[in-house]
């Protein structure tokens, strides 16, 4: 079924809304215990309206994760799976804020990026780079072109108190990433090719009013970009002068790199645990969970003794570099990882069909099996420890003809081929999961999942 | 497969070291001109299958970018494991402009895409990953060596 033909089905299915309210257990532990708004258009078809994890863990350590149709508002095709969370950003140490919602809430990456147009009120401070007569840096204000494998974000850095729940980053660097018509400073050329299949600089590009990056790594660049001169690669940081002259490559010292805030939090620094609710099959319109700071820091957030620990790899000389290995259906996927960033778990498996009419979901389309493909998949992390957990990957049509956000069981293709798995938004449903801040204080140190 | 070594060059580990040319994918590795590596990089030629030879780019940062080079000494492949995204206009010449029209639908797409991929014409390219772990590989399929696997490509 088109798309376009869902649209008249879901306006007709109004008229004859059946709503039941169903109370599920999650079986998370704690006593945790999910709600669901269900809406059925004839006794075969229900989409969920609602699902919330209730009394999930609460506390001055925890925020609302929600999985909707975005800040547009209204639904709009393919923004599925995406986790928001709310950011506050204020002039550091002041009382001078701004609260912006759906910020996109990615494991994947590090540091607070936010449109600009979002903060421009108040003011922030840039950060300063001094001249390198040895590099030909010229003295002038850091700015960034942060690259995803697909897509870039352009904009200055600037200084500010971060504030998410009760936790404070006091004067951290963050992104402002450029959503003007004109960019100002200038968008390098070496920018612009960056950013694989064009710039992000939208709400509309982003589907997000700025991106959460709380993953593994305390700062987003590190030792690479500590010289300007990184050779076979894109340029990352720049040196904008004062003049408006073309912004120039530039290395930064780690102290003013973009932070994941996280690790700039007084106590709650060493990690994070998502907890997201069980979902029907065909999905739901909205799911709420909770964004936990920590790992074993308060009551709240401690290791259960079922969970397991899985390290990535953490030598960077290794091809699978931030990595655990994947095996599924008899596939290895050596260089694979837990992201809430993937809207989707993206793999490749020529066996399920691509067959779809909705448009491409990624490198090669989603999956579209006949019927639900369901298999076990084994992780093997850098240490030998392995352990299981079932996926499934559902109709893509069918899901994104219901009109819901967020889905347990959407697959796309990786590509044919790639030896990688993004573990992601589908696998979290119906889980806590942590991941943790290589060289933060931990039980464990190190770079994990566990769940 | 018979694995070979062909030549284990000298390294060039100082910063300031002139480093051996590279060339795009599906030129002559011999036509560009030598250019000055700025930071501590080592190239050297690595172990390769039959019919073909390797060059390879490591970083301080344990970055590495190979280049497969057939009998012809054109580059028909390239594999990437790096920190930072490896300049596509770099390695892979005048085939990134395919590449970015290819996946400029997907990148359009609600999330953040960790995975790309094109397989167009003569060109087929794997692009996958996350800020510190880009990975991947490119090759031509015109000039590929005759039973080659491109599994081999890594």
């Amino acid at each position: 079924m088109r798309f376009a033909d869902s649209v008249g089905l879901r306006a007709f299915a109004g008229a004859f809304v059946l709503a039941v309210v169903a109370v599920l257990s999650a079986g998370c532990g704690g006593g945790t215990t999910s709600t669901t708004t269900v809406t059925c258009r004839d006794p075969n078809v229900c989409v969920a309206d609602e699902v919330v994890l209730q009394n999930a863990p609460t506390g001055p350590n925890t925020t609302e994760i929600v999985v909707d149709s975005g800040p547009s508002g209204g639904f709009v095709l393919g923004v599925t799976n995406v986790p928001y969370v709310s950011v506050t950003v204020c002039q550091p140490g002041t009382s001078q804020c701004a609260t912006i919602d759906h910020v996109l809430l990615d494991s994947g990456s590090y540091g607070l990026r936010v449109l600009k147009s979002k903060v421009a009120s108040l003011g922030l401070a840039p950060v300063d780079v001094a001249a390198d007569a040895a590099s030909g840096t010229p003295a002038g204000t850091a700015a960034e072109c942060y690259a995803f494998v697909l897509g870039a974000v352009w904009g200055p850095l600037a200084r500010a108190d971060v504030r998410i729940a009760d936790e404070l980053a006091p004067d951290i660097s963050i992104q402002l990433i450029d959503d003007g018509s004109t960019k100002s400073p200038s968008l390098p050329a070496n920018c612009q090719s960056n950013a694989q299949g064009g710039l992000l600089d939208s709400v509309t590009q982003l589907q997000a009013n700025g991106i959460l990056g709380i993953g593994m790594i305390g700062v987003d660049c590190g030792v690479s970009c500590l010289t300007s001169a990184y050779p076979g690669g894109y340029v990352v940081y720049y040196s904008c002068p004062p003049s408006g002259a073309a912004c120039q490559p530039a290395g930064l010292p780690s102290s003013t790199q973009v932070r994941n805030p996280v690790t700039a939090f007084a106590v709650n620094n060493n990690g994070t645990m998502v907890v997201m609710p069980p979902l029907p099959e065909l999905g739901a319109k909205v799911a709420r969970g909770r964004l936990v700071f920590g790992i074993g820091t308060q009551s709240n957030n401690q290791l259960p003794q079922s969970a397991r620990m899985y390290q990535v790899q953490t030598d960077p000389f290794s091809a699978n570099y931030l990595y655990v290995g994947l095996d599924v259906a008899g596939r290895a996927y050596p260089q694979s990882f837990i992201d809430t960033g993937s809207n989707a778990l993206f793999f490749s498996d020529p066996g399920i069909s691509k067959t779809c009419n909705v448009s491409s979901g990624g490198a090669g389309g989603w999956y579209c099996p006949t019927s639900t493909w369901r298999q076990s998949g084994t992780l093997t992390d850098m240490a030998g420890m392995q352990g299981s957990f079932d996926l499934a990957v559902g109709n893509a049509d069918t899901l994104f003809t219901i009109g819901a956000a967020a889905f347990s069981n959407l697959g796309g293709d990786a590509g044919q081929g790639a030896e990688t798995f993004s573990i992601g938004m589908p696998f979290f449903y119906g889980r806590t999961v942590f991941t943790s801040i290589w060289q933060q204080r931990l039980a464990e140190n190190g770079p994990w999942y566990a769940f | 497969m018979r694995r070979i070594v062909v030549a284990v060059a000298a390294l060039l580990t100082m910063a300031g070291v002139a480093a051996p040319a590279h060339a795009a994918l599906g030129e002559p590795l011999s036509s560009v001109q030598s250019e000055q590596a700025k930071t501590r990089a080592s190239r050297s030629s690595v172990a390769a299958a039959s019919g073909a030879s390797v060059q390879e780019l490591r970083l301080a940062d344990g970055s590495s970018i190979r280049q497969y080079v057939n009998a012809q000494g054109i580059v028909f492949a390239v594999a990437w494991s790096t920190r930072i995204k490896p300049d596509f206009g770099q390695w892979l010449g005048h085939h990134a402009a395919t590449f970015d029209a290819a996946v400029a639908d997907a990148a359009r797409q609600p999330g953040l895409k960790r995975s790309a991929m094109v397989d167009q014409g003569d060109l087929v390219v794997q692009s996958f990953g996350r800020p510190g772990a880009f990975n991947g590989k490119a090759w031509l399929k015109s000039q590929l060596p005759s039973s080659w696997q491109t599994d081999a490509i890594r």
